[in-house]
């Protein structure tokens, strides 16, 4: 809401409303936590509940974290739900037909997807493409690709020891596979706010005049960026071959809006108007929250699309709604 | 002058009743919250004439404008008259319009990738009768009222290709046709021009005020806001002056001078003192920044050196190549050829990028701000510290205490108001703005600063303390070269200044032979030499 303009209230209600806004989230997260609670009872507050809702999508954080570099520097990274099949694809084609040792098909995955990022950032830097229109482009070229090398069959059968790696392995009852997200969260964090590499990418996203005039190599940062993400969505397919021991040439592309509400949304908590880690940790397990509390009330499929897509929608209005306010506050300082 | 009489819908001021104000403004009063940013403000705009609406950032001109453009509700109680008749508020744009009240703005709302002619025709597109759009004869359209105003501008040309001067042209164009209407009804319209010349190098400025007198000899009249003193007093009739949110006084242009209009902006006098430095004491120094041969867009065959602590002026006429040296030297330039030497590091133009300029301690200060020195969506600290995160590295990562102390150094040495480093950049005033920028270029030590317009957008009392920090600059070492069509500031701050025409230097200044009068007159004459 816009604050009241009401005399003597301005001054003690602007520190509350930033709190609000960086704390809003996990607010909310905590009032649907105590609806659920209240609505299903010994269910929705089980540890089993929590263990799945904790331990099944590490996949879509790992992902939404590795997007965040390059989405800091402005450039928006569409290919990588596609990079997530290939490089699931790629475990399963070396390990199960290939009979390749399953480490060296996951580093030969994670080389495709760093391959992968290579590509974008050529497109991007060298020949200028815009990021959001050529990585659409080369997204649907890594589908195609995921046909061609799976023969659109589902490949079954990966070595268990990824399984083992990825969910079989518990701590406290959560899959491993929390852990490695909680983890990448830390680096990611610590990278935006604690590396001149973050902090450039930052400023590439804000002004990219400026920051070539600053002295850095901005064409050079942003494809770095960019081979960050493929190879994160790399780290994302080889856990999501693990999680199912098999790799089908589809499920992949599910990812790709759920990864990207996760990143907005989580640009509206912590340090809001900035991507930022946490922010993003936090949208992930709050949009889980809620889909898995609506399913337990027995509502159907159509649930999941719809959170995600007003998760996207919702939070970027209300990041253009708080960039507005902030400008008229600017405004009333005299000036406009 | 009572004019509450209110004349009957259509009848044209101006002819029987001179002094009937176009627009009056009555107790017109705004408050945000606590803060009232404009207290009362009576004023009259009369028929044919160019009104001043002058004062420094804050004081409440943008605020009044916003009113009028119906952007802000002014508080109740205000009452707006436009030729007698009272205008409800809050203004709704499209009454504005019918009204005979049009505004360019500082942005100019051009589409620079639309062509000319499709940008002067938007806003008939949307009243237009027909949903039929012919682009030939919206060009020959076009083509046709830009020649009625003296325009030799291709209509079918892209906004893009104009030069700033010409884009400005366009929308004022525009704005005045868009009132056609009013004038076929035989009513006066006011145009209002919201600091549009702020961009324009000064040179410039004259080609629009003749268009703005266009204006204003059909009957219309022109309320024109800057802070450029000089340039009002060049071009209105009269001025009304603004101080935090008071009106101070409405005065003839012809009549009051300009320190007495100071003293109305700032509360009290200013003293023009030389920031000239004492003797010329870097003078037998070897010169840190060498160019020979420089070649850019404009700029042919420019040499020129640069000892410390010298601070170096360069300025021309329009399309001299004046403004293109700092980028020049900066490696901003991507056709550029020349050598480069600095601090005994040698670069060859063609291959000399920013990148190389910051790990040579070369510094650039922008001329445009907002596009090319900031971000105004950061912080002030994130603006400050941007140049200087490699020095503040711990062993793990950036050591932020750090860097928030000294930022916050930077902010109190450098005078920043507010004094606060967790505040949006873009909250600040323009002048507060500029000296973030140099307190954050000068805390890398620069051995070259390079400055371009550094007091545009600035106000009166922000752009004394700008030249101090400038000439602290160089006393601490660097080699300053200032770019500037502003011949009162070089002549304030600089040891020498180079006049440039056509690309080529034309002519230097030292020591006591500069003066703004002299500055003019060489940049003048350079030109004329160079045609005889």
């Amino acid at each position: 809401m816009v604050d009241s303009t009401a005399p003597g209230t301005t001054r003690s209600r602007i520190p509350f409303a930033r709190l609000g806004e960086r704390f809003g989230l996990i607010g909310i997260w905590i009032v649907i936590i105590i609806v659920f609670s209240i609505l299903e009872g010994p269910i929705f507050l089980s540890a089993a509940n929590w263990q799945s809702i904790l331990g099944s999508q590490a996949v879509l954080v790992v992902l939404a974290l590795s997007l965040l570099i390059p989405m800091t520097a402005g450039d928006y990274d569409l290919s990588i739900a596609g990079v997530v099949g290939i490089s699931a694809m790629t475990v399963a084609v070396l390990n199960v037909q290939a009979h390749w040792p399953i480490w060296l098909a996951v580093v030969a995955a994670l080389a495709a997807s760093a391959a992968a990022g290579l590509l974008n950032g050529a497109l991007v830097v060298i020949f200028g493409v815009d990021p959001f229109i050529s990585t659409l482009g080369t997204g649907t070229v890594f589908l195609g690709i995921i046909y061609w090398m799976s023969d659109s069959n589902t490949i079954t059968g990966i070595s268990p020891d990824l399984v083992f790696w990825t969910v079989g392995l518990r701590l406290f009852g959560i899959p491993i596979d929390f852990y490695y997200g909680l983890l990448l969260c830390v680096v990611v964090f610590f990278v935006l706010r604690y590396t001149v590499y973050g902090r450039e990418m930052l400023f590439i996203g804000r002004n990219k005049s400026l920051s070539r005039l600053a002295g850095m190599k901005v064409g050079k940062l942003r494809w770095i960026g960019l081979v960050i993400s493929a190879l994160g969505a790399g780290v994302a397919g080889v856990m999501f071959a693990g999680t199912t021991g098999a790799a089908d040439p589809t499920s992949a592309q599910s990812f790709l809006l759920p990864t990207f509400a996760a990143v907005f949304l989580g640009a509206t908590a912590i340090e809001t108007q900035r991507f930022n880690a946490w922010g993003t940790l936090i949208a992930v397990y709050f949009l889980v929250t809620g889909i898995t509390g609506l399913q337990l009330l027995g509502a159907d499929s159509f649930v999941q699309p719809l959170f995600f897509g007003g998760a996207l929608v919702i939070s970027v209005a209300l990041s253009y709604f708080s960039r507005r306010r902030e400008a008229e506050s600017a405004e009333r300082l005299g000036h406009g | 002058m009572a004019t509450r009489g209110g004349s009957e819908h259509g009848a044209p001021a101006g002819e029987g009743s001179p002094r009937v104000p176009l627009l009056s403004l009555r107790n017109l009063s705004k408050t945000f919250g606590e803060t009232t940013v404009l207290h009362a403000v009576d004023l009259d705009i009369l028929p044919g004439q160019i009104h001043g609406l002058v004062g420094e950032n804050g004081s409440g001109k943008s605020t009044l404008i916003k009113i009028l453009a119906g952007f802000h509700e002014p508080d109740a109680g205000a009452e707006i008259r436009m030729r007698g008749e009272i205008v409800p508020t809050p203004i709704d744009p499209a009454s504005a319009k019918r009204l005979g009240l049009s505004f360019v703005h500082q942005d100019l709302a051009m589409v620079l990738s639309l062509s000319v002619a499709e940008n002067l025709t938007v806003n008939s597109l949307v009243v237009g009768e027909s949903w039929r759009v012919s682009p030939r004869r919206e060009r020959a359209a076009a083509r046709k009222v830009l020649a009625g105003y003296g325009l030799n501008i291709d209509p079918a040309a892209a906004m893009s290709s104009l030069t700033p001067l010409e884009r400005a042209m366009v929308a004022i164009v525009r704005a005045i046709e868009g009132m056609n209407e009013n004038r076929a009804r035989g009513e006066a319209s006011l145009l209002v021009l919201d600091e549009p010349t702020v961009f324009l190098p000064k040179n410039d400025r004259a080609t629009l005020f003749d268009l703005a007198r266009q204006h204003t000899a059909q009957g219309g009249s022109v309320l024109f806001v800057s802070h450029d003193l000089e340039e009002c007093l060049d071009v209105t009739d009269r001025i009304s002056v603004l101080r935090d949110g008071f009106l101070q006084d409405t005065v003839d242009s012809r009549s009051v001078k300009r320190s007495d209009l100071i003293r109305m902006m700032v509360g009290h006098e200013l003293d023009l003192v030389s920031h000239r430095a004492e003797a010329a004491a870097a003078t037998g120094t070897h010169p840190v920044v060498e160019a020979a041969h420089l070649e850019g867009e404009t700029v042919r065959d420019l040499s020129l050196a640069i000892p410390p602590g010298e601070v170096v002026g360069i300025t021309g006429l329009l399309g001299s190549g004046f403004d293109e040296v700092p980028y020049l030297l900066a490696g901003s330039r991507r056709d550029a050829h020349g050598t480069l030497s600095i601090a005994g590091h040698d670069f060859r133009l063609e291959k000399y990028t920013p990148f190389d300029a910051v790990q040579a301690r070369v510094a650039l200060v922008p001329g445009d701000r907002a596009r090319d020195g900031s971000v105004a969506s950061l912080t002030v600290l994130d603006n400050i510290s941007l140049q200087s995160l490699r020095r503040y590295r711990a062993r793990f990562g950036l050591d932020w205490k750090r860097i928030r102390s000294v930022a916050m150094q930077l902010v109190r040495e450098h005078d920043v108001r507010p004094p606060r480093i967790d505040v949006g950049y873009g909250t600040l005033s323009g002048g507060n703005q500029q000296k973030v920028m140099l307190a954050k270029w000068l805390h890398t030590q620069p051995l070259v600063l390079l400055l371009h317009e550094p007091t545009q957008g600035v106000d009166v009392g922000a752009r004394e303390q700008i030249f101090t920090i400038i000439r602290q600059g160089a006393r601490d070492g660097a080699a300053v070269l200032c770019a500037s069509a502003d011949q009162e500031q070089l002549a304030l701050i600089c040891d020498r200044v180079l006049v440039m025409h056509d690309g080529r230097l034309a002519a230097e200044l030292v020591g006591d032979q500069i003066t703004k009068a002299a500055i003019a007159r060489e940049s003048l004459q350079a030109g004329s030499m160079k045609e005889a």
